[in-house]
């Protein structure tokens, strides 16, 4: 019995496992999302729930008069400048907390706090201290990031292995060459595992830092389109952003993450 | 003229508990010395001593006793392991150890040395690519590329099928012989000792201590089938029966050189 129910359930599952390997796998669940959100909003008829179509024409006039790409741009380099600062800082702590049990406990019970303090908070604090200028707003969004980079970051540090470190000492490679082609390969997991969190958090705490305190960007946008209960403009300036993200994943993280395993076989 | 000269009173782990004790001998330039002794005896942590790898111990490891010179030996190190970089090519793998300089016009000689090993045209692999056998091969070639005094080896061969490990030893008294370091092999196979080294020390169980200094007076190059390793192998378990234990029963003959 156990075995024909086996090869029963394995000839039910080859045409889902072919599914699966198309390309349709990944389009399809969103064409039913927005086929169904065109639907409800067609149904409800409300001013808070614009279909899809409406929110395109607006990401169109918009782009088309400059006006979101101006703000998306400045969002873009305020995410960009502090998700490079937090990664830098936030590598360089991981590795010193994961290499040296004295840094480790030194510095444990501020890694805690600072993971745990609400960005809201040190948002705030950062523009009372420095004022409301472009550098609280990014130092804002660095500050919180750093202790998820560095948390991830010491877990890879810990696990290195000390076997190949060995040979390097042996064979008496440069400091560089000990860093670059013994050690950070042994981190890419980590890496790519905070750069993808990271962006995606980073560019969400943005948006707070720009709604208190900037006048331009998305956050700001968002803020005046909540004055107005605009919630195509809303939606439209979300979609743009996330249609980066696609792309930054698309374009720059998978490839990059393919060229780097490709000893993995 | 001696090249080696080492002299540990005490070496102890962290626990207290004695790993060495009182273990002296020393190596001539260009001399194969295999070191023999029961399992967990301390013939690693006798090699990391050695290496450099490991520096907390009571005594001294000298090279070139007496004769001036300061500078410490370029070394190589063939672990249990082959331990190459699994995200580095074979090619960048071999070009990670040898110095800049050098790099730039060893390109063309390192494909004739991989043809050498026997991995003609394997550059461009990934070491997870390779079999067991070829990864030592690289390990091997790495080892000599860049051209060493001192080759501390440590059981690079286990774990492989009899016949690779007959090509894999024939291979390196063949590099032996090209370049001619310093080699200490440590090994717990006496047939495998017997067939590559001009010398066996013996070392007791923990703390390990030399119990017999034995040269082999045999041609290289040597296989563990030849008929006089066979014989040799023999009558030295004919006369130290527990040898192999770390034991030199009944009565200590000769200890030490």
């Amino acid at each position: 019995m156990a075995r024909l129910y086996t090869s029963a359930m394995q000839d039910a599952l080859k045409p889902g496992a072919q599914f699966a390997q198309s390309r349709w796998a990944r389009i399809l669940p969103g064409l039913v999302f927005v086929c169904a959100w065109q639907a409800l909003a067609i149904i409800l008829e409300s001013k808070t729930v614009p279909p899809p179509s409406a929110v395109l024409l607006i990401l169109w006039q918009g782009i088309q008069t400059g006006d979101l790409l101006f703000h998306l741009g400045m969002t873009l380099s305020r995410v960009a400048i502090s998700f490079t600062a937090a990664m830098l800082i936030g590598v360089a702590l991981g590795i010193l907390m994961g290499g040296s049990k004295t840094w480790d406990r030194l510095l444990d019970a501020f890694l805690i706090l600072a993971l745990n303090i609400p960005a809201l908070v040190t948002i705030i604090l950062c523009y009372i201290w420095f004022g409301l200028t472009e550098t609280a707003a990014v130092i804002a969004v660095t500050v919180n990031k750093i202790p998820m980079v560095a948390i991830s970051l010491r877990e890879g540090a810990r696990a290195v292995d000390k076997n190949l470190l060995q040979v390097a000492r042996v064979y008496r490679l440069s400091r560089r060459d000990t860093f670059f082609k013994v050690y950070l390969p042994q981190l890419t997991p980590y890496l790519f595992g905070s750069a993808r969190n990271g962006l995606s958090i980073i560019w969400k705490i943005v948006l707070v830092v720009e709604l208190l305190g900037r006048s331009n960007g998305i956050g700001f946008q968002i803020g005046s389109f909540f004055h107005f209960f605009d919630i195509t403009g809303i939606l439209a300036y979300t979609l743009a952003f996330t249609l980066v993200v696609f792309g930054i994943e698309a374009l720059l993280l998978r490839p990059l993450e393919t060229h780097l395993n490709r000893w993995r076989t | 003229m001696t090249f080696l000269k080492v002299d540990i009173l005490r070496k102890a782990y962290a626990s207290g508990r004695s790993v060495i004790e009182e273990l002296a001998f020393t190596a001539e330039p260009g001399e194969f010395v295999a070191i023999v002794g029961p399992s967990g005896a301390g013939k690693t942590t006798l090699l990391n001593l050695i290496a450099g790898l490991d520096r907390d111990m009571d005594g001294s490891i000298a090279f070139h006793p007496g004769q001036g010179i300061q500078t410490s030996p370029r070394t190589s190190f063939m672990f249990q392991e082959p331990r190459l970089m699994p995200w580095l090519s074979v090619q960048q793998n071999l070009e990670l150890v040898l110095p800049p300089r050098s790099r730039a016009h060893q390109v063309a000689p390192l494909q004739d040395l991989l043809a050498l090993v026997g991995l003609p045209g394997c550059g461009a692999m990934f070491p997870g690519q390779l079999s067991g056998g070829m990864k030592r091969r690289v390990a091997l070639l790495r080892a000599f590329i860049v051209e060493p005094d001192l080759l501390l080896m440590d059981e690079p061969f286990q774990s492989l099928d009899a016949p690779t490990a007959n090509q894999l030893r024939l291979l390196l008294q063949d590099l032996w012989q090209r370049t001619c370091p310093t080699v200490l092999f440590v090994t717990h196979s006496l047939r495998e000792a017997l067939s590559l080294a001009d010398r066996i020390l013996f070392f007791s169980a923990q703390p390990c201590r030399v119990i017999l200094d034995l040269p082999v007076d045999l041609r290289h190059p040597r296989s563990v089938e030849d008929l006089s390793v066979q014989k040799l192998h023999e009558s030295l378990l004919d006369q130290y029966p527990q040898i192999l234990g770390g034991l030199i029963a009944p009565s200590p003959e000769k200890n030490e050189a």
